[in-house]
């Protein structure tokens, strides 16, 4: 009467997964080596229902100490649990199967075949001598040991472990000892050392990789690459785990032309504090070392950066942060970043912060400075050195009155002190600020109507003031009035038989605040505001708090929306917006002061709309008209479509064109387009090996290509090549760069294609969703 | 076992053929034997006793043969049976059962060709027969509820 | 031709239902943008948790700037601020509505000429703005729950 299930790796053929990416792997790899660990549900194995049930030719049973000894092709089968041997002993009242020769074993998730075992059924432990192992969904190798020390452990000693199809390896994981943990989908090898193709190829003490499909760090990128000024360069990143909580990443880069790049990365996670330090040091760039000579400097060709943030927390609630990005020099990153967004910064922010919240009370301490990375072209960022913020908001007050109160004391300062800054005369200094500001909302459905109060005190005590002439100690103090008012009207329609609703939301604001002379007063932080009509709402004309605007005015504006009641999302939204002045305005930020624009009754009309349909596509377009010129003064326009015309492939299309009025050699205003972009991307998979990348990015304005990416990725079941060929500007100075990158996977050993992945990931956004 | 040795053994069935001097008796039709808590039961029972006419051993077929017995260190009675069987009172006490044994107690069983059950050490060895192996069948949870 | 004020009948409200809010993510503005949301939604806002019909719990909210365009100078022509927030809803007997979730609205703006000295006011403005936005998809979410 016994059943056999035939050989052990048979296909549960009703296993086959629905998402893509467990189908692929099941197109690369063949069938999963073993059914899945949840197949079954472990803990029926212990139920009164499931029996335990034992074959053999010969079966010899000792009633009182339930010991069986079974001979001749012996069996022992319970719910996924099989195991079949020559012969074997079973202790059934301790659950302890004491298999002496050859067995084959089974449960849901694993095959397994053996020297000798001795299986503990009731822990679900099991110990085997010469084990050969197969583990859902590809892993198998061979070990002289195996103890599953747990339902989720498993520890291997002197092994080989691999994910390609069994005996076709292309590479094989040998260790001294492996530890699965299949709980937290992670394996641990010691003293591991990685074959490739029959060759060693690497050896690392420690190695810690994922065994499921979890996002994780394994083993890192070797990847090859080629560029024209970097020439020829190789990386081999060694990742070491130091401890559960730190890990260090060594990746060393050799450029042909350059010479050895060390770039490390250590990550700490601590209960009071974690952080991320990940430091590049070059000692002899002879490519930086040649054009430094063309140029006529000294040679000192040594390029470092570093990139360290910090977290933590202090008691009494304090919140620290500490930020600091540095380069050793401002062309750093345009030559060794890998991609065009790494190599467009033009100033790095270096922070440390410090906050404490205390019921309404909050305060930030802040020391800030940028590294100016465009010396040439823009004035270095002032330095906030110290800054402290205080805001108090208690919220609603009694009889409906809400109060809040921000205080803000800094000190401007130039990084590189007052005297370097080739005399330009930059202030310098401290700025005290304090706004308290008391309201009375009345928030209903149907309308709103909220009069407010606000105090603008700034006070400058400068060490260098604005201007030869200007004073060191300055104090403004601004009242402002405002009162803004506006109704809710909504209109439910359908479309088919699905109901939406339209609103339209008038609404006014009415703003005074007096004239203060601040012509010459210092400009630290504030400029223009954007061209949206929410900005019209603002008690203040100017962002930042060195100008204070005059006010005698009335904002008039109205809202539509389409929404969408079941999904509860809004598909479109358009605004319009005028500002109807009173008075002419008399402050003014560096334009001169008989701007015709000051004195107009009314301003340009603003008008903003966002659409965003469920189909992926967004558009979001801003307009500013001037009635005066009776023509456009500023409009800009983005549109970005996603699009996924089947599982693994992915299209990405973008536009955004901007123009702004400028003032061209007479003078005279025109509107002139300062961006003219489109951006596509896609994934196109071709078949279940190969897959190809695009991305590309054109400038219509310039008429020239700003990045061209194509890319191919092979993959086979457990290994993978990633081929990428770029064509960027590093600065507008240089011509188009080629730069050509390749990159090895193997596949179940870690995401070894982490450069590629995450560089494709800024070409092709949403790409590590389609990756295998 | 004490109790069993002294325990009247009981015989019946619907005839009986008495051969004093070999010792032997042949019970036909429906035999049954009971001896304390053991009863076994067959179409066709050869009962052999030993020279002061206690019971030697029992030969028994039957469609099937059947043994039912409840040995006082175990909660649950033993049932067995098979095509033919055979029972020793002695030189260990033991019962062997031949031709589509099967061997239950409780919800734990044993089928089998040939099943040995030495009575007195609680020892059983099951053997298949050709392409058919024996097979144990436990349920370990529900034993140790009860 | 159609125009009701909102909270008439048809329209989507939140018919006077009580909203506790409770406040994980530490921002008295986002507290105050969600009070005049909910209000305006025509809901109750509460921070108590007595009979509640609805708890919104704001886990968290955040805001981050990343590079959108770079122009053909190679420095950073557009950036991208996303003001997101992480929040939950639960029925007033606990039982989960909406997991854990986050929202976020988005904004490109072009990179002032004053570079990071002044991009630090324009942002600051426009979190104000995508803070309103996101409350508002927000309360849509709340009223589409009915």
């Amino acid at each position: 009467a016994d059943t056999d299930d035939g050989d052990a790796a048979r296909l549960d053929t009703d296993h086959v997964p629905r998402d893509p990416g467990a189908l692929r792997q099941i197109q690369l790899c063949g069938p999963p080596l073993a059914p899945p660990p949840d197949a079954v549900d472990r803990t029926l194995r212990d139920h009164p229902d499931t029996p335990l049930i034992l074959d053999a030719e010969a079966i010899d049973a000792d009633g009182l100490r339930a010991l069986y000894r079974l001979r001749g092709n012996a069996e022992l089968r319970r719910l996924d649990q099989h195991l079949r041997a020559e012969a074997f002993d079973l202790d059934e009242a301790a659950g302890q199967a004491h298999v002496p020769g050859a067995f084959a074993y089974s449960e849901s998730g694993l095959h397994l075949w053996g020297t000798a075992g001795r299986f503990d059924l009731d822990a679900d432990r099991m110990e085997v001598d010469g084990a050969e192992f197969r583990i859902h969904p590809h892993m198998h190798g061979a070990a002289r040991q195996l103890m599953s020390t747990g339902p989720e452990q498993t520890r291997l000693t002197d092994l080989r472990y691999s994910t390609c199809p069994p005996g076709d390896e292309l590479w094989w994981l040998h260790a001294g000892s492996l530890d699965l943990d299949h709980d937290a989908g992670l394996g641990e090898a010691r003293h591991a050392r990685v074959e490739l193709g029959g060759i060693p190829w690497f050896y690392t003490p420690y190695l810690q990789f994922p065994i499921d499909d979890r996002p994780r760090t394994g083993v890192l990128p070797p990847s090859f690459g080629q560029s024209d000024t970097d020439g020829g360069y190789f990386t081999l990143p060694i990742y070491v785990r130091l401890a559960p909580n730190y890990d260090l990443t060594l990746q060393p880069t050799y450029y042909s032309r350059r010479g050895v790049l060390l770039g490390s990365e250590f990550r700490y996670l601590r209960p009071g504090f974690d952080g991320e330090l990940s430091a590049e040091y070059l000692p002899d760039d002879d490519v930086y070392a040649e054009q430094l000579r063309e140029d006529g400097e000294e040679v000192d060709a040594e390029r470092w950066a570093v990139d360290w943030s910090h977290r933590g927390d202090l008691p009494y609630g304090i919140g620290y942060e500490l930020d600091v990005e540095r380069v050793g020099d401002v062309d750093y990153l345009r030559d060794f970043s890998s991609d065009l967004v790494g190599s467009s910064d033009a100033e790095l922010e270096s922070r440390a912060l410090a906050e404490q919240s205390r019921g309404s009370h909050q305060w930030e301490a802040e020391l800030q400075h940028w590294q100016n990375l465009r010396p040439e072209d823009r004035d270095d960022p002032y330095r906030r050195w110290p800054a402290v913020t205080y805001e108090h908001t208690p919220g609603l007050l009694p009889g409906g009155l809400e109060y809040r109160l921000d205080g803000e004391a800094v000190r401007f300062e130039l990084p590189e002190g007052p005297e370097a800054d080739n005399d330009q005369q930059r202030p310098v200094g401290r700025r005290y600020h304090i706004n308290p500001q008391l309201s009375w909302p009345l928030q209903r459905q149907a309308f709103f109507i909220e009069p407010g109060l606000s105090l603008h005190h700034t006070r400058y005590d400068l060490e260098r003031a604005e201007g030869a002439a200007g004073d060191e100690q300055l104090s403004r103090t601004v009242p402002i009035a405002s009162l803004d008012a506006g109704i809710f009207l909504e209109r439910p329609f359908q479309v088919g038989n699905r109901p939406f609703l339209q609103t339209l939301e008038p609404r006014l604001f009415y703003l005074y605040a007096p004239y203060r002379d601040q012509q010459d007063y210092p400009d630290f932080d504030t400029s223009e505001r954007g061209n949206t009509v929410a900005q019209l709402f603002q008690e203040n004309r100017f962002a930042g708090v060195d100008r204070i605007a005059d006010a005698d005015q009335v904002t008039a504006a109205v809202t539509t929306r389409f929404l969408d009641i079941v999904e509860g999302s809004e598909l479109l939204r358009a605004s319009v917006g005028q500002v109807y002045y009173r008075g002419d305005r008399r402050v003014t930020l560096d334009t001169d002061p008989d701007d015709p624009a000051l004195t107009r009754s009314s301003s340009d009309i603003f008008a903003d709309a966002e659409l965003r349909l469920p189909g992926g596509l967004s558009v979001r377009g801003e307009y500013r008209y001037d009635p005066e010129r009776e023509e456009a003064a500023a409009t800009s326009l983005a549109a970005d479509w996603q699009y996924q015309p089947a599982p693994g492939a992915l299209v990405n299309l973008g536009y955004r064109v901007r123009q702004e009025t400028e003032e061209d050699e007479d003078d005279e205003l025109v509107l002139e387009t300062t961006q003219d972009l489109i951006e596509a991307s896609a994934v196109v998979p071709i078949d279940a090996r190969w897959r190809g990348v695009g991305g590309w990015q054109y400038s219509r304005l310039e008429r020239t290509n700003l990045e061209v990416v194509g890319g191919v990725e092979y993959r086979q079941c457990c290994w993978a090549v990633r081929g990428v060929a770029r064509r960027y500007r590093r600065g507008s100075a240089q011509e188009a760069e080629n730069t050509f990158m390749l990159e090895f996977e193997l596949t179940g050993l870690g995401r070894l294609g982490q450069d590629t992945a995450s560089f494709l990931e800024d070409v092709v956004p949403d790409y590590d969703e389609t990756v295998f | 076992m004490e109790q069993r040795e002294d325990a009247p053994v009981e015989l019946e069935a619907d005839s009986v053929d008495v051969d004093a001097v070999a010792g032997v008796s042949v019970y036909e039709g429906d035999a049954v034997l009971t001896r304390g808590e053991m009863r076994i039961t067959g179409d066709r029972m050869e009962v052999y006793t030993d020279e002061d006419g206690d019971l030697s051993h029992v030969y028994v077929d039957g469609t099937p043969a059947t043994y039912r017995d409840h040995p006082e260190n175990q909660p649950r009675p033993v049932h067995a049976e098979a095509k033919r069987m055979e029972y020793y009172t002695r030189g260990p006490e033991r019962a062997h059962f031949q031709g589509d044994a099967r061997l239950w107690q409780g919800d734990d069983q044993v089928t089998a060709e040939t099943i040995d059950v030495d009575l007195e050490g609680q020892i059983m060895k099951a053997r298949g027969a050709e392409g058919q192996r024996a097979r144990t069948i436990l349920y370990p949870t529900r034993r140790e509820e009860d | 031709c159609g125009w009701q004020l909102r909270g008439a009948p048809g329209g989507i409200s939140l018919d006077g239902q009580v909203i506790q809010v409770v406040d994980e993510a530490g921002s008295s503005e986002l507290r105050r943008e969600v009070r005049r949301g909910i209000q305006g939604a025509g809901g109750q806002y509460t921070e108590g948790a007595a009979d509640a019909d609805w708890v919104l719990t704001l886990h968290g909210r955040g805001s981050s700037r990343d590079t959108a365009s770079v122009g053909a100078d190679g420095d950073v022509q557009d950036y991208r601020l996303t003001y997101t927030i992480d929040y939950s809803v639960a029925g007033g007997d606990g039982e989960t509505r909406i997991q854990r979730t986050s929202l976020d609205a988005q904004r490109t703006f072009a990179d002032p000429a004053g570079g990071a000295d002044e991009r630090r006011a324009r942002e600051a403005e426009l979190e104000e703005e995508l803070r309103a936005d996101a409350v508002r998809l927000l309360m849509l979410r709340l009223q589409a729950l009915r």
